[in-house]
C-alpha cells in the first residue's frame, strides 16, 4: 500500500505532451502563429538560454533555404519571458546569418504551454493543421531529418 | 481510514511542482551551477569530488537545465 501511494504521488507530478503526432493543433494557436493552412509548417520552439537551440537554429535556417516557400514555411517561437532579450538574441543570430525565418515571440509562454513539449529545442512538423511529427531535444543533423520528413509528406 | 481516502489525502499533501522545460531560464543560468559561474571553481570542485568519491562524469548535460538531450 505504501509503495502504491508513493508511486501515485510521483505520477501526479508528471508532465505530458499536449500534442503528439496525428493530433490536431487548436485553432487559437494556429491563429497566433499566423500559419498558412495550405503549407507544411516547421515549428521551432527555442530560447536564448537553451544551448542546443543555439546549435539547432542555424541548421533549421539552412533547411529553410532548401525548401520551396510556396510549400513549406518555417516559423520559430521564442519562449523567452523577456521580449527585449528575445529580440536581442534573434538580432544576434540574424547578424550572423544564422536565423532566416519568421519568429513569433511568446513572452507569456501561452503558445508553448499549449504544446507542452517535454524538452528544448522542440520541433513540430504541421500539415493540414495536424502534427505530422515532433522532435524534442538535441537531434544530430536535424535539418536532414526534417528534410526527409518533408519529402515523405510531398512538400519537397 | 479507507485506502482510497488515504491516497487522495497524500496526493493533496504533495507540495511538488513540476518545472516545465520552457520555465527553466533561471535554472539554466551559470549561477545555478553547483560551483557557481566561475569555470575554474567548477573544475576545482569536480577535482575534489573525483578525489573523494573515486568516480568521474555524470555531472550535467549540455545547455544547462533546458531539458535538452
Amino acid at each position: 500500500m505504501k509503495s502504491l501511494i508513493f508511486a501515485l504521488t510521483l505520477l501526479a507530478g508528471l508532465p505530458a505532451y499536449a500534442f503528439k503526432a496525428g493530433d490536431p493543433v487548436d485553432a487559437v494557436s494556429l491563429a497566433k502563429l499566423d500559419i498558412d493552412g495550405g503549407k507544411v509548417v516547421v515549428l521551432d520552439f527555442f530560447a536564448e538560454w537553451c544551448g542546443s537551440c543555439r546549435k539547432e537554429i542555424p541548421l533549421i535556417s539552412t533547411l529553410n533555404t532548401r525548401t520551396d516557400p510556396s510549400k513549406v514555411e518555417v516559423v520559430g517561437v521564442d519562449v523567452n519571458e523577456s521580449a527585449t532579450a528575445a529580440d536581442a538574441f534573434q538580432n544576434e543570430l540574424r547578424a550572423k546569418n544564422a536565423l532566416n525565418f519568421r519568429v513569433v515571440n511568446d513572452p507569456k509562454q501561452e503558445l508553448v504551454a499549449k504544446f507542452r513539449p517535454l524538452g528544448f529545442p522542440a520541433l513540430y512538423v504541421i500539415k493540414d493543421g495536424k502534427v505530422a511529427s515532433m522532435h524534442i531535444g538535441a537531434v544530430a543533423d536535424i535539418d536532414k531529418v526534417i528534410e526527409r520528413e518533408l519529402k515523405a509528406l510531398g512538400a519537397l | 481510514m479507507k485506502p482510497g481516502v488515504a491516497v487522495l489525502l497524500v496526493l493533496g499533501l504533495s507540495a511538488c511542482q513540476s518545472v516545465m522545460p520552457w520555465q527553466k531560464a533561471a535554472l539554466a543560468q551559470d549561477t545555478m551551477k553547483p560551483a557557481g559561474p566561475v569555470a575554474a571553481l567548477s573544475k576545482l570542485d569536480l577535482h575534489v569530488y573525483t578525489s573523494k568519491e573515486a568516480v568521474k562524469g555524470g555531472t550535467g548535460i549540455g545547455g544547462g537545465g533546458c531539458g535538452c538531450n
